[in-house]
């Protein structure tokens, strides 16, 4: 891809001296591209500096742990810690977590964006209108649409079979694709290069308008003069080993941009000295917790064929969840299903029966990203029992919709019930399941979606961010990434951190380039 | 972090007792070592904590690790499983999942419960064993060099 450079790669000028720029703009997910489209796009001199690498196509058609490996945070081994350890999943390559996501596409929910209005002053840049314009935008150019019938496979389709039966509304999903192959496996980056993630949509847009990016550039902090953010200083990484190499300065004229995700950026932002005043930064930290149940069904499902993640139910948003059918890589597929030696075998026998589906939760509780006296982040997270309760009910209802749709066995995942659950006991298993304690150690949660680390706000005693975003305390340093989302949303975040990024861009080149004028 | 000889095997052990016989064939201790390489330092310690742990429970009920049989290691993980206490019940997930991921996420493995999802072997299972520059493949839209 022309405009990304690997560190290896840079001139020896820029590897010793670094290189000079009007926005320098951490992190190349969805915020990161996003914005550097859009300042590309008003004729800035746009640097992004990415820690990870760009995904080779050969690194794309990967078993899971090879993928992780690759380009997940942390090996994929990262976890928040609280009475359970809950995954926190995130991408560290070009174009970050957008290459390894689902590719569902949501616009924010407007009860959502009403309370942010109305409590968060976000009425400043993200007014209605504007961010509908740029959603039809992005729509235009990630290709969003829903997921065409013969596409659906079986995971999917019997998850609006289920739902269906029980009254609850679903719909195939609105995703990010062109030409989707159907092969159920987005998480570890589309073999096919059908998803429309950033490092095929908007940094090529980018780099088209002049924009570049550097690869294996872990940035540590960021650099200022005269109460004023102008640079950042980043280790160059060694392309196999990820062995920081030399620290590099890189210079920037206008403004520095972190996009870095709600778990990097509040890291940058106390390493760089901003929220010393507040204590705000890395706390509140939100997430969407999730959840699976499996069913076995008479008929093959084979999860490996049709879209990850193709048909979802709102029906009970309102109650704080969203459902999803997820297909699983027979790596993970083992893990949650019971049976150990020769009886997991019996049990991955028929793994091409087997279909999941998750629920996800608008959850209350708020953990905090600190820094771990041992060296290297501390994400600290516990759900609430309200949040737990939410959990229990979106099992049930996942159970109840397998079984309508016609399962025959049930892998509820829940500490306290019978791992592999005859359809025939589900009745005493709903009843057991309503009893037992709200404790998070029950079940196995994932996190994918995460907010609120250095949220936005007028007041600079509550908030990190103003309501354009740029820092309270740091004149010229901006945050761009959902960690400024003062609220979780109820639904994927991917399309509202493009549109909030784009946004927050765009007034940030009008100033720039005013300034830039006179 | 580094794991002793004495850990590495423990751990081949565990794999042992968790996964299917199917899967035994596969290079297991290159996965391990890759593991060990890439796991973060909190990881590493959680499993050597783990491996620990197994060592004393077998040792204060009077049958070190060492001497017991596969079975019973896998009797030993049951039990584990429906403990009240959740770091406990959590351990054999934690080398159930590691287990997973080398056995499941392999072609040989898959095939043999007709699941045709990969083709060709992971990295760590390839003889050279070589971890490549990441970004260097085909050069598709992610790919490219400069
Ligand atoms: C498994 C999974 C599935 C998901 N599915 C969906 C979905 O279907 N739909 C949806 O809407 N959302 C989904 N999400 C969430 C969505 O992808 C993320 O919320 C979104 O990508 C976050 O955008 P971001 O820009 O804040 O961070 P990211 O996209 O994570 O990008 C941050 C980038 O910054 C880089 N970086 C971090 N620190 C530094 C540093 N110090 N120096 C340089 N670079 C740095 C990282 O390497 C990374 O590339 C999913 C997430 C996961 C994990
Ligand atoms: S379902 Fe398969 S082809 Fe379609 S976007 Fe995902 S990985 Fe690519």
């Amino acid at each position: 891809m022309t405009g990304v450079h690997r560190a290896d790669a840079l001139p020896a000028e820029v590897r010793r001296h670094g290189d000079i720029a009007d926005v320098i703009i951490v992190g190349s997910g969805a915020a990161g591209s996003a914005a550097a489209r859009v300042l590309a796009e008003a004729g800035l001199d746009v640097l992004v500096l990415e820690e990870g690498a760009p995904i080779g196509l050969a690194e794309r058609r990967r078993d899971v742990f090879s993928g992780f490996a690759a380009h997940w945070r942390d090996a994929g081994f990262q976890v928040a810690e609280g009475r359970a350890f809950t995954p926190v999943l995130q991408g560290v390559c070009v174009g970050g977590t957008t290459v390894v996501n689902g590719a569902i596409i949501h616009r924010l929910p407007e009860p959502i964006h009403r309370q942010w209005l109305r409590e968060h002053g976000a009425g400043h840049l993200f007014d209605a209108r504007s961010l509908e314009r740029i959603f039809d935008t992005l729509d235009r150019e990630l290709s969003v649409a829903p997921v065409a019938p013969d596409h659906q496979g079986e995971n999917n389709r019997l998850m609006g079979v289920g739902f269906d039966a029980l009254g609850l509304s679903s719909h195939p999903i609105a995703r990010n694709v062109a030409g989707c192959e159907a092969s159920a496996r987005c998480l570890q980056g589309c073999p096919n290069e059908r998803k429309r993630s950033m490092d095929a949509t908007l940094l090529p847009r980018a780099f088209a308008d002049g924009a570049r990016l550097y690869a294996d550039c872990r940035v540590e902090r960021v650099l200022t003069r005269g109460g004023r953010a102008v640079g950042v200083r980043a280790r160059l990484l060694d392309a196999i080993t990820r062995a920081p190499g030399p620290a590099v300065t890189f210079r920037a004229r206008r403004a520095v941009v972190l996009a870095a995700s709600a778990v990097e950026t509040p890291r940058l932002l106390r390493r760089s000295g901003v929220g010393r005043t507040t204590d705000l930064v890395g706390r509140r930290f939100q997430a969407h917790p999730g959840t699976a149940v499996l069913a076995e069904f008479d008929a093959p499902v084979e999860m490996w064929k049709g879209a990850t993640q193709g048909h979802e139910s709102l029906a009970r948003w309102d109650e704080r969840m969203k459902f999803e059918a997820l297909a699983l890589p027979p790596e993970l597929g083992a893990v949650r299903l019971p049976g150990l030696g020769p009886a997991l075998g019996d049990e991955m026998r028929r793994y091409g029966h087997i279909a999941q589906w998750a629920v996800q939760v608008r959850a209350r509780a708020h953990g905090r990203v600190t820094e771990s006296l041992l060296g290297g982040k501390r994400i600290r997270y516990d759900l609430e029992d309200a949040d737990m309760e939410v959990v229990k009910s979106g099992v049930a209802t996942l159970m109840q919709a397998a079984a309508a749709a016609g399962a025959r066995v049930l892998y509820p995942g829940v500490h306290g019930l019978a791992e592999r659950l005859p359809v025939a006991d589900l009745p005493a298993a709903l009843r057991t399941l309503s009893g037992l304690s709200p404790d998070p150690r029950r079940v196995h949660c994932i996190m994918a979606h995460l907010f609120g680390t250095a949220v936005m706000g007028e007041d600079p005693g509550s908030a990190v961010v103003s309501p354009s975003l740029e820092c309270h305390e740091l004149p010229g340093l901006y945050v761009f990434d959902s960690s400024v989302f003062p609220t979780n949303l109820g639904v994927n975040p991917q399309h509202t951190i493009c549109a909030m990024a784009w946004r927050a861009a765009e007034a940030l080149a009008e100033s720039a380039v005013a300034a830039q004028a006179s | 972090m580094r794991f002793t000889a004495t850990e590495m095997h423990m751990l081949h052990g565990c794999f042992r007792a968790l996964l299917p016989p199917e899967a035994l064939e596969l290079p297991l201790v290159g996965f391990q070592i890759w593991v060990e390489r890439l796991a973060p330092a909190r990881v590493a310690w959680g499993l050597r904590g783990v491996l620990l742990y197994l060592r004393l429970r077998c040792l204060l009920a009077g049958r070190p690790w060492g001497r017991r049989r596969v079975t019973e290691h896998r009797a030993l993980f049951e039990e584990m499983r429906t403990s009240s206490v959740y770091l406990i019940r959590e351990m054999p997930v934690m080398l159930k999942a590691l287990g997973a991921f080398a056995a499941f996420g392999h072609p040989d493995t898959q095939r043999a419960f007709g699941l045709p999802v990969d083709t060709s072997p992971p990295f760590w299972a390839r003889p050279d064993q070589r971890w490549e520059r990441r970004g260097t493949g085909s050069g598709g839209v992610g790919g490219a060099e400069p």
